[in-house]
């Protein structure tokens, strides 16, 4: 029900931008000159489940919105996840400052239904059955051009400052409840690249603790510290308004109270009517998630999950 | 982890299908970027239907004299037909002196690469062609934009 209202707010969001959109008249000293949208369609890209730019799991160097070097961008997403009987719905909003600083905030919500354990279940919220997670991110554009640059990538450096909204359980697996997670991303567009598309390709390097993105915590009962983390994407516009692509991130997966995780892979659609309105469409493999603490006849292992994502931005 | 690659696998085959769209990209792709863009005569067209798609464009109608566009024109074709390794030679001003003194910004730079768009698909002009194009145009973007 949460992904639909998120859906259903992404679409009335759409027709109010679009409308908005038309009523502006080109006036070189009103308002929407700062807050303008003076970037090439797509060069945008989505929002992570983090609230960063990027794809859908990995943060790109690319600032959000469309704003220039002279303008102020942004973007508002809700996206809903379905995975063999967990939901998930996650919400955020990001502001693109001069093409060089992005600032982001994003919650996430995941309903564990019935499947885990009562160890697990009993110590969250209220007995909600929702794991829950803030992040707020800032970054920084280093150096280099996505687009224009004919060989230095785009290189942004990032912060993402994450709380779980559920200490007890954290606490109970020995993890803690906040962490950071900081990220180097270098992206370049290559023209013509791969039967006459264009090719986006993103590398990150990632420090973090946090298990399962932070949903199971930050560091785990026997270790505390930083895990050196690679993530990549890459994306084939198969004309201006239509990209697919795939992503892959891993991640800290050695926990003693949960056991052996999976890193985290997607392909994903996504689809730019315009430059202010976009919807990714995503098949995503999120492996191994808790295994050891499975409930009896219930199985967090080898799930994967389609999701859907509606962005509005400027 | 099997799974994963069976279900990547069958993804990866859909990717291959939708690239595939279209029909022509095979054979467009034994072609030239010239070529495809239909040789000088080609290349004309574009660029008259580009300038008249500017001179209607508020963003970035501004910057361009009325009196020089016969000059614009001619150097346009020149540029583009050797960007495009066809058998001419631009043998006008580089772009950081042709722009100096305009003030142009980021945004204008982008409109007018987004009227470039239009007028190539409205001559049907193959994607790996405007790509090609496309490519060659954006490291001017550095020289260009000054503001």
């Amino acid at each position: 029900m949460k992904q639909l209202g998120g859906l259903v707010a992404g679409v009335l969001g759409a027709v109010i931008s679009v409308g908005a959109a038309r009523a502006q008249v080109p006036d070189p000293m009103s308002f929407s000159q700062i807050t303008g949208s003076g970037r090439l369609l797509a060069t945008g890209g989505v929002s992570t489940i983090e609230g960063a730019g990027g794809g859908g799991i990995v943060p790109w160097a690319l600032i959000t919105g469309y704003g220039t070097d002279k303008q102020i961008g942004g973007s508002v997403y809700g996206t809903g996840v379905t995975t063999g009987g967990l939901s998930a719905s996650d919400g955020g909003i990001a502001i693109g400052l001069f093409d060089r600083v992005e600032i982001s905030y994003s919650h996430y919500s995941l309903y564990l239904g019935n499947q885990y354990a009562p160890v697990v279940t009993d110590t969250l919220n209220g007995g909600s059955h929702t794991l829950d997670e803030n992040n707020e991110g800032i970054k920084v554009r280093l150096f280099g051009d996505a687009i224009y640059d004919e060989y230095i990538p785009q290189v942004s450096a990032g912060v993402i400052f994450q709380q779980s909204q559920n200490k007890t359980l954290v606490e109970a697996i020995g993890a803690r409840p906040d962490g950071q997670t900081y990220y180097v991303a270098a992206t370049k567009l290559l023209f013509d690249a791969f039967l006459g598309r264009d090719v986006l390709l993103d590398g990150d390097l990632i420090e973090t603790k946090a298990y399962q993105l932070g949903l199971l915590g930050f560091g785990s009962s026997d270790d505390n510290g930083y895990h050196a983390e690679f993530a990549g994407s890459v994306a084939v516009l198969l004309n201006r308004g239509l990209a697919v692509g795939a992503e892959y991130r891993t991640m800290p997966r050695e926990n003693k109270a949960v056991g052996h995780a999976s890193n985290y892979a997607d392909l994903f659609v996504a689809y730019f009517p315009t430059q202010h309105v976009s919807i990714t469409a995503a098949y995503a493999y999120l492996g191994d998630v808790a295994p050891a603490v499975d409930a009896p006849g219930k199985s967090t292992k080898n799930q994967s999950a389609f999701y859907i994502s509606g962005q509005l931005a400027f | 982890m099997s799974n994963m690659i069976g279900k990547l696998t069958t993804s990866a085959a859909v990717v291959a299908l939708l690239l595939g769209i279209g029909g022509t990209v095979a054979q467009a792709a034994d072609m030239q970027p010239f070529e495809q863009f239909g040789g000088k005569p080609g290349i004309k067209k574009v660029i008259n239907d580009f300038v008249a798609i500017v001179g209607a464009d508020p963003r970035i109608n501004g910057y361009f004299n009325p009196a020089a566009t016969p000059h614009l024109v001619y150097e346009l074709n020149q540029q583009i037909c050797a960007l495009l390794n066809g058998p001419c030679t631009y043998t006008g001003k580089d772009m950081k002196t042709a722009h100096v003194g305009m003030n142009i910004t980021q945004a204008a730079f982008d409109a007018l690469d987004e009227d470039l768009n239009k007028a190539m698909d409205e001559n049907n002009i193959p994607i790996g062609a405007q790509n090609y194009l496309t490519g060659k145009l954006a490291p001017m973007e550095q020289p260009i934009v000054t503001d």
